[in-house]
């Protein structure tokens, strides 16, 4: 019973400061069940990547948000984060232990410098009516100056590259957005709402490829699951909530400290 | 001006994407209750619920696949196609790493 409520306020607080800090719930829930709640670290990865898809889910459907997503490079790009993923579960079923945690602790580390360094340039075209955006580029209409925006994407390799990189390290329980929407923003000249809303529809796929391999594998325990995902859902709402009303520097920099103290942790491991 | 009919299809995900959450939440919500409280039924339901929630991005892209195919789109259509492809390769990895 009591890992059961843990596994639930665990997801509530990951949700919660996801939402929050706009990066996902899978960077504090895998320690979080980890560390805190007790649960293997291969079992806690599988859990979170399950949370992983219901975020990626309800963030996407929120109205306002899909009009944002640029359908077309997202599923393109889908073809990365899924093989991405699919390499990530072959690489990583022959690791050990020790070897996932310090390949955790690298990305909690990345996760932790890029809440830093907010990357905000500005990459899109105000007149978007006249300009040709290419096969996968695109246009909407920004929420607040009510102007139409057009953007083309550019150096796709690099997109590619990091959708395959996002992919990988998806397979250890984050949704690996952080990787690429500082990536798609600052170097592919995708705006960064675009960027966040497409990688959030996108996260789910690749998910999913990781979810169906760990629920094969009986990684994915019913009831910790269910209690995270709901959890989850539930602190994300809140969080969303909160956010829309409050400024969250502080804690953001807060947080990246405890993110950075999680990576020490799981890098001396 | 936005394509209208990618937008009919942004419209379409936005539902499936809401109601699947909705009911899958719904179904771990019960079965997590029945299984706390010892009912026997409480752990098939929670996998029900499990199973559906993976089954709403595929379903996703399922119907996105369908829509390129009918719109002529061959770049989407190809994306969509390799996704699944992918999707069904893990599941033979994971079944052939199971045995």
């Amino acid at each position: 019973m009591l890992p059961v409520v843990s596994s639930a306020l665990a997801g509530v607080v990951a949700g919660g400061l996801g939402a929050l800090l706009g990066i996902g719930g899978g960077a504090f829930l895998v320690p979080f069940l980890n560390l805190v709640v007790g649960l293997d670290f291969k079992i806690a990865s599988a859990i979170s990547l399950v949370t992983v898809i219901a975020t990626s889910s309800v963030t996407s459907a929120t109205p306002g948000r899909l009009p944002l997503v640029n359908l077309r490079l997202g599923m393109v790009l889908e073809i990365f984060t899924t093989s991405g993923g699919l390499l990530g579960l072959v690489v990583f079923s022959r690791s050990d232990d020790p070897t996932l945690k310090h390949a955790f602790a690298v990305v909690m580390a990345i996760v932790a410098m890029v809440m830093v360094r907010q990357l905000d340039r500005r990459t899109s075209v105000p007149d978007g009516h006249t300009v040709d955006v290419g096969a996968l580029g695109g246009r909407y209409q920004d929420p607040h100056t009510k102007e139409l925006v057009a953007y083309r994407v550019k150096r796709l390799p690099v997109a590619f590259g990091v959708s395959l990189l996002a992919g990988v390290v998806s397979m250890l329980g984050v949704g690996g957005g952080v990787l690429k929407v500082p990536v798609l923003n600052a170097w592919c000249g995708v705006p960064l709402r675009t960027a966040a809303a497409t990688s959030a529809l996108m996260i789910a796929a690749t998910a999913v490829v990781g979810s169906i391999s760990y629920y094969m594998q009986g990684r994915i325990v019913p009831t910790y699951t269910a209690a995270a995902v709901l959890g989850v859902l539930a602190g994300s709402r809140a969080g969303f909530a909160i956010g829309a009303r409050t400024h969250v520097r502080g804690l953001k920099m807060l947080m990246a400290v405890v993110l950075g103290a999680v990576a020490v942790i799981y890098a001396t491991r | 001006m936005p394509d209208p009919e990618l937008s009919r299809l942004e419209h379409q995900i936005g539902r499936l994407l809401r109601v699947g959450v909705a009911v899958s939440a719904a179904a771990l919500a019960l079965g997590l209750v029945c299984a706390v409280g010892g009912i026997a039924a409480g752990d098939a339901i929670m996998r029900g619920g499990l199973v559906l929630l993976m089954a709403i991005p595929i379903t996703r892209i399922m119907a996105s696949f369908v829509d390129a195919v009918r719109r002529g789109d061959r770049l989407l259509a190809g994306a969509t196609a390799f996704v699944l492809v992918v999707m069904a390769l893990t599941v033979v990895y994971s079944w052939r790493l199971k045995r």
